[in-house]
C-alpha cells in the first residue's frame, strides 16, 4: 500500500513542470531589442495627447534567451542641449482605495496588477556603454585608476535616480514611468545610449510593452502640466497595432481608463462604492443608473450605466463590449 | 594550554591594509580673525576667536594639485555629468568638530561641536558677536541658559550636559571635562588633534583638508550671518513632535568626495607646500613607524 501510494504520488508529481509559474518567451519578441536611433522630439511637439502618442516610440521585450537579463537599448545624437528621456512600461498602477468606509474618489478605479511590467532607465555615453545593443544589455560602468594604481569603478549612467531615503541608484516601481534629464553640455556631437532594462514582466502575458519618448528639453517642462502617467498615451499598445486592430480587449480598455484618469474623469466614472470588478466582490453592487463603463469618441468622454444584474463572471462578454471598465477587469 | 591560547593572542597581527592617521592640525590666526559690527555704535572692530574656526575636513588622497581650482585640491576622476565636478575618490578621511544640534531651530547648521563651552558661551556669541540673537520657536529672544537648558532637556530627553557635543565644558560622574577642540599655541594661531580611522592605506597618499569658514558676520541678513556651506539646515534628523516641526540639519555627505562643490571664498585650504606625503610602504610599516604629522591649513581661498 505504501509503494502503490508513493508510484502515484511520484507520477503525479512528474505531471507538472512549474512553466506556468516562470515567464515563457513570446513567439515573434525579442528578449534583448535594440530600437535603433531615435530622434529627440521637440517639446512643442509633445503637447497635445495626440502628437504624444504619434512621437513616442512604443515597443515590446518578452523573455531572454539563455537566462539573459533582458531590455532594450536605443540612442540618440546629442547637440550639447538637455535632453528629456522618458520611458513608460505598461500599464499604471494606482493603488485602489481599501477603506470601505471613505474610500478615496481618487482610486476608486481597482487596479489589474497583472497587466503590469516594470522597466529600468539609464542613460550614459554610447563610448561607455558595456552591453552589445540586440545581443547583451550592458551598464555604463568603467574602470578609472587614480595616480597611485588604485582601481575604483565609476558608474558613468547620467540618469541616476534618488530614493525616497536620499540612496542613489533606486528605480520606479512597477508600471511607474521613470525620466531624467540629460545635461549633454559636457559631450556635445555624441551618440547617448538609453538603456532599458527588464525589471518584471506582465503575469498575464509575459510581454512588456512600453513607450520611450526623447524630448528636446528639460523633463520638468515636459511633465509642467501633465501627470507622469499622461506623458505616453497608451503605452500597452502602440498605433500600429491598434491600427490593424489587434490591440488585445484589456490594453483597449487600459488605454481608455487611463486616457479618463488624464481627462480627470476617472473618478466620477462609476457612481459605485467600489468599481465592479471581477477580482472585486462588490462587482456587483452597482446601484442602477449609476456610471459603470465609459468610453471615448475622439476626445469626448461618454459613459454607459449599469444595469441590475449584469454581473461580471470573469469571462468576456460581448453584452459588455461597451462597457470597457468590465471588460478590462475581465481575463482577456 | 588557556595561557599560550592568550599569549598567542596578543601576538596575532590582522594585517590590517587600513591604517588610522592622527596629527595635528593648525589654523592660522588670520583664519580665526573676524571683523564684526557694534550694531549700537556702528563701529567695525577686528575679533580673534577660536569660535571663528568653522569645522574642518581632512582626508587621504591619491594626490593633490592646484591644476583644476583656484586653489589646492586634490586630484579628481573624470567627469561624469555637467551638474558634478570629478570625484576624488578619497582613501578615508575625518573631521575636527562636527555640526551638533542646540536645541533651536534658529541654529541648525551654526554650531560646530568642539567650539562653544556652555549656554551662555552660545547666547552671548550670537548676540554680542554676530549680531543675531538667538530666538526660540516663538520668535523670542532665548536670553537665559537655565531656559536653554530646558528646551535642551526637553527636545532630547536627557538629564545632563554631557549628552549635547556641541557643549564642551561638561561634568561627568563629577569630573570637569574639557572638550573644546583648538587651543592657541605660541605662534598665536589654533591647533587641534584629528585623527582619520581606517584610512585604506596606500603608499604616496597625500593628506590634504579644508575649514569651512563661516559666512560674513555683518553683511545680509542676520539669519544669514554664521552659517556654513558644508550643512543643510533642511536635511537631518527631524523632530515633529506636538507642535514641533523641525529639522537638526547635517553635514552633506560628499564632502570628501567632491569638496569644490563647498568650498568657496573666504575657507580656508592645506596648501601645496603644507600637503603630507605619507611614505611608509604599507599600512603594517606605518603602523610600526607612525609619522609626526603637522596640517597646516595655510592657504585662504580668494574669490
Amino acid at each position: 500500500m505504501m509503494f502503490a501510494s508513493t508510484l502515484v504520488l511520484s507520477l503525479l508529481a512528474c505531471d507538472r513542470s512549474g512553466e506556468e509559474y516562470t515567464p515563457q518567451p513570446v513567439a515573434g519578441y525579442d528578449g534583448v531589442l535594440d530600437i535603433g536611433e531615435v530622434t529627440p522630439v521637440p517639446l512643442s511637439d509633445l503637447a497635445t495627447a495626440a502628437q504624444r502618442r504619434e512621437n513616442t516610440v512604443y515597443a515590446s521585450v518578452t523573455v531572454p534567451r539563455d537566462q539573459l537579463f533582458g531590455g532594450a537599448t536605443a540612442s540618440f545624437m546629442a547637440d550639447g542641449g538637455e535632453y528629456c528621456v522618458f520611458v513608460d512600461p505598461e500599464a499604471v498602477t494606482w493603488n485602489q482605495s481599501v477603506d470601505l468606509e471613505s474610500p478615496s474618489p481618487a482610486y476608486q478605479y481597482a487596479d489589474n496588477t497583472d497587466d503590469d511590467g516594470d522597466i529600468d532607465l539609464s542613460v550614459g555615453l554610447s563610448s561607455n556603454y558595456t552591453g552589445t545593443p540586440d545581443l547583451e544589455m550592458g551598464d555604463f560602468e568603467q574602470a578609472y585608476e587614480d595616480s597611485l594604481g588604485n582601481v575604483v569603478t565609476v558608474n558613468t549612467n547620467e540618469c541616476v535616480f534618488v530614493g525616497s531615503r536620499g540612496q542613489n541608484g533606486a528605480h520606479a516601481g512597477r508600471a511607474t514611468p521613470e525620466y531624467c534629464t540629460v545635461d549633454t553640455a559636457l559631450h556635445p556631437d555624441r551618440r547617448y545610449t538609453i538603456a532599458l532594462d527588464t525589471w518584471s514582466l506582465p503575469m498575464d502575458d509575459d510581454l512588456l510593452s512600453f513607450g520611450l519618448i526623447v524630448a528636446e528639453g528639460a523633463c520638468s517642462d515636459l511633465i509642467d502640466t501633465l501627470a507622469v502617467e499622461c506623458v505616453v498615451p497608451n503605452e500597452a499598445c502602440s498605433p500600429e497595432r491598434e491600427a490593424a486592430g489587434d490591440c488585445k480587449a484589456r490594453e483597449t480598455a487600459f488605454g481608455l481608463a487611463e486616457a479618463a484618469y488624464c481627462a480627470g474623469e476617472q473618478a466620477t466614472f462609476c457612481g459605485c462604492t467600489l468599481n465592479p470588478s471581477v477580482d472585486n466582490p462588490s462587482c456587483n453592487t452597482c446601484d442602477d443608473g449609476g456610471r459603470a463603463g465609459f468610453s471615448f469618441d475622439g476626445e469626448t468622454l461618454s459613459y454607459t450605466t449599469y444595469t441590475s444584474g449584469a454581473a461580471c463572471d470573469g469571462a468576456v462578454d460581448e453584452s459588455f463590449s461597451a462597457d470597457v471598465a468590465k471588460v478590462y477587469h475581465c481575463a482577456d | 594550554m588557556l595561557l599560550l591560547s592568550l599569549v598567542l593572542g596578543c601576538t596575532f597581527d590582522e594585517e590590517l591594509p587600513q591604517a588610522n592617521i592622527s596629527g595635528t592640525v593648525v589654523i592660522p590666526r588670520e583664519a580665526a580673525t573676524r571683523r564684526i559690527l557694534d550694531a549700537e555704535t556702528g563701529e567695525i572692530t577686528e575679533v580673534t576667536d577660536s569660535r571663528f574656526i568653522g569645522p574642518v575636513y581632512l582626508g587621504a588622497f591619491p594626490s593633490v594639485n592646484q591644476l583644476d581650482y583656484g586653489y589646492t585640491h586634490p586630484e579628481t576622476g573624470p567627469v561624469v555629468s555637467a551638474d558634478l565636478p570629478g570625484n576624488t575618490y578619497p582613501y578615508g578621511g575625518g573631521s575636527v568638530g562636527r555640526f551638533d544640534f542646540a536645541c533651536f531651530d534658529y541654529l541648525a547648521c551654526r554650531t560646530p561641536s568642539g567650539r562653544f563651552t556652555d549656554y551662555d558661551d552660545l547666547i552671548s556669541f550670537f548676540r554680542d558677536v554676530v549680531g543675531d540673537p538667538i530666538q526660540d520657536q516663538f520668535g523670542n529672544e532665548v536670553d537665559s541658559a537655565g531656559y536653554f537648558q530646558t528646551v535642551c532637556y526637553d527636545l532630547f530627553e536627557i538629564t545632563a550636559d554631557y549628552e549635547m557635543e556641541w557643549i564642551s565644558e561638561v561634568t561627568y560622574e563629577g569630573e570637569k571635562i574639557d572638550r573644546l577642540d583648538f587651543v592657541e599655541n605660541a605662534d598665536g594661531d589654533f591647533e587641534a588633534e584629528f585623527n582619520m580611522w581606517r584610512v585604506n592605506y596606500r603608499q604616496g597618499m597625500q593628506l590634504w583638508g579644508w575649514m569651512d569658514a563661516p559666512s560674513d558676520m555683518f553683511e545680509g541678513t542676520a539669519s544669514n550671518r554664521f552659517t556654513f556651506s558644508t550643512c543643510d539646515p533642511n536635511d537631518g534628523q527631524t523632530n515633529t513632535e506636538y507642535n514641533n516641526d523641525i529639522a537638526y540639519g547635517v553635514a552633506e555627505t560628499d564632502l570628501l568626495n567632491y569638496p569644490a562643490r563647498y568650498i568657496g571664498e573666504g575657507d580656508w585650504v592645506v596648501g601645496m607646500d603644507d600637503v603630507f606625503t605619507v611614505e611608509a610602504e604599507d599600512a603594517e610599516a606605518y603602523r610600526a613607524d607612525t609619522p609626526e604629522i603637522r596640517l597646516v591649513i595655510g592657504e585662504k581661498v580668494e574669490n
